[in-house]
């Protein structure tokens, strides 16, 4: 398993929420751009957070009309849990949700019902196929 | 001997069909199937294109309409049924009798499977059903043994369906109503046993606990592997011994016993989990495949290979199998 630096896990505990947030929203509203992500409009203003538990790193984020938006204040509805590989491989699909819940390796606080609608918009969506040519690399 | 596999999306029912599924089963995004699962399910334009992609390879698709209408709603039902045969079914998987009376008399030409839902576990049973509704096939509950499945086969012309893997149910199939006592929504007519709504997962440091609607159903320890939160996998305090009540989380897996259910003309293999993902679909069924393929080349030297059975396992509910009711000592 993909562990991250050293660095960035001594550092990842450290650093504010906010200031991984924006750069992490940017990136969100970058893949939307490019038809990567499609989010359902049952997302539309609801308030995530995404913790690396191997890097001790939080983001919160928001979907809004106008995108994604980091998340500065409020609390979030829903937050997800997993390592950085276990992130990873559920972003390219090479991983099933509900295995990693079972080995408990991912982490689920708040809405289920919302979880239940990520995953399975994440399940449902095609990778984009130079994610694809990443996987068949590894 | 036909692979039926699950699918919760058109990228679910791609991979289905890559991996080598003979069938793929899915269902509307609504609560006449037995999986409506928020997000999950599939729009009239994502069966319209499943079904052409299916049909181009020569491979089936199936439409579970398989939960009971609710009162006053049942044409919502019988709409299902007319958007699967529109939609090019390849048969309708249905359980309630109202509803296959109507598939009957409305689309003769439609093949009709019998639901698990349906709760046939004997000859009397399906041999109604054909009698009055010409079913074709019957999926069987997981209760029956292996030698019950065989005296059933031998005593009927109806296919004859078996679950070879995935997550078990308390095999109250259709009529269980535990998720509706502690949520008031039930599986038989709401197409969703603990729905998401109710869930919650509580984290105190490295103990989780499964809430449904309030009720604490489950503590899992540090590291423990985790099920879905049903109440029938749930543990509870009986009489000072904590530990589960009615079943533990756990899987089916046939593989082991393949060139048996070959041999005594099972129909259909059929895999559980539309709720999963294309994943879970794709790295299923690729062993299914392999390991039937190999049952029926060559059933006298089959085993299941070590490879096989520890891929599924890594995808079991609570990360572990069982073969269930087929290898029952016990009737």
């Amino acid at each position: 398993m993909m562990k991250p630096p050293a660095l960035l896990r001594r550092i990842g505990p450290h650093i504010p929420t906010p200031l991984p947030s924006l750069p992490f929203a940017l990136g969100l509203e970058l893949a939307r751009h490019r038809k990567w992500l499609q989010p359902p409009d049952e997302l539309l203003d609801r308030r995530f957070a995404l913790h690396v538990t191997d890097l001790g790193l939080r983001v919160r984020f928001t979907y809004t009309a106008q995108g994604f938006r980091p998340l500065l204040g409020g609390k979030e509805e829903l937050e997800l849990s997993a390592g950085t590989a276990d992130f990873l491989a559920l972003l390219r699909g090479t991983a099933d949700a509900d295995t990693l819940f079972f080995q408990r390796k991912l982490g689920i606080r708040g809405d289920t019902e919302l979880g239940l609608i990520v995953k399975n918009w994440l399940d449902a969506s095609e990778r984009p196929a130079w994610l694809q040519r990443l996987v068949a690399q590894d | 001997m036909e692979l039926v596999a699950p699918a919760g999306s058109l990228a679910a029912l791609k991979a289905a069909l890559k991996s080598g599924a003979d069938a793929v089963y899915l269902g509307l995004k609504n609560a006449t199937n037995a999986r409506n699962f928020a997000g999950l399910n599939f729009s009239e334009a994502d069966i319209r294109a499943g079904v052409e992609l299916a049909h181009s390879q020569n491979k089936k698709v199936l439409f579970a309409i398989n939960t009971f209408p609710q009162a006053g709603r049942s044409a919502e039902w019988r709409a299902a049924v007319d958007a699967a045969a529109t939609l090019g079914a390849d048969a309708v998987i249905l359980a309630d009798p109202g509803l296959l009376a109507y598939a009957r008399d409305r689309h003769p030409e439609l093949r009709l499977h019998l639901s698990v839902q349906g709760s046939a576990t004997h000859v009397d049973a399906i041999e109604l059903m054909r009698e009055q509704f010409n079913i074709q096939r019957a999926v069987l509950p997981r209760v029956l043994t292996i030698t019950e499945i065989e005296k059933l086969i031998r005593q009927t012309t109806v296919e004859i369906e078996v679950f070879g893997f995935g997550s078990l149910c308390v095999m109250a199939e259709g009529r269980c109503l535990l998720s509706s006592f502690a949520t008031g929504d039930s599986p038989n007519n709401k197409g969703v046993c603990s729905p998401a709504h109710a869930v919650r997962w509580e984290e105190r440091g490295e103990i989780m606990d499964a809430r449904l609607n309030g009720i604490l159903i489950d503590r899992y320890a540090a590291g423990e592997s985790a099920s879905y939160p049903t109440l029938c996998k749930g543990r509870f305090d009986v009489e000072g011994d904590i530990d589960y009540v009615l079943e533990e989380p756990t899987s089916l897996n046939a593989v082991p016993m393949l060139p048996r259910l070959v041999e005594m003309g099972v129909a259909a293999l059929k895999v559980e989990g539309r709720q999963r993902s294309p994943r879970y679909v794709e790295e299923v069924i690729k062993v299914l495949r392999t390991a039937l393929d190999a049952a029926e080349a060559n059933p006298q030297r089959y085993t299941a290979k070590p490879e096989w059975l520890g891929a599924l396992a890594r995808h079991a509910e609570g990360t572990q199998v069982t073969q269930g009711a087929l290898e029952r000592s016990w009737k």
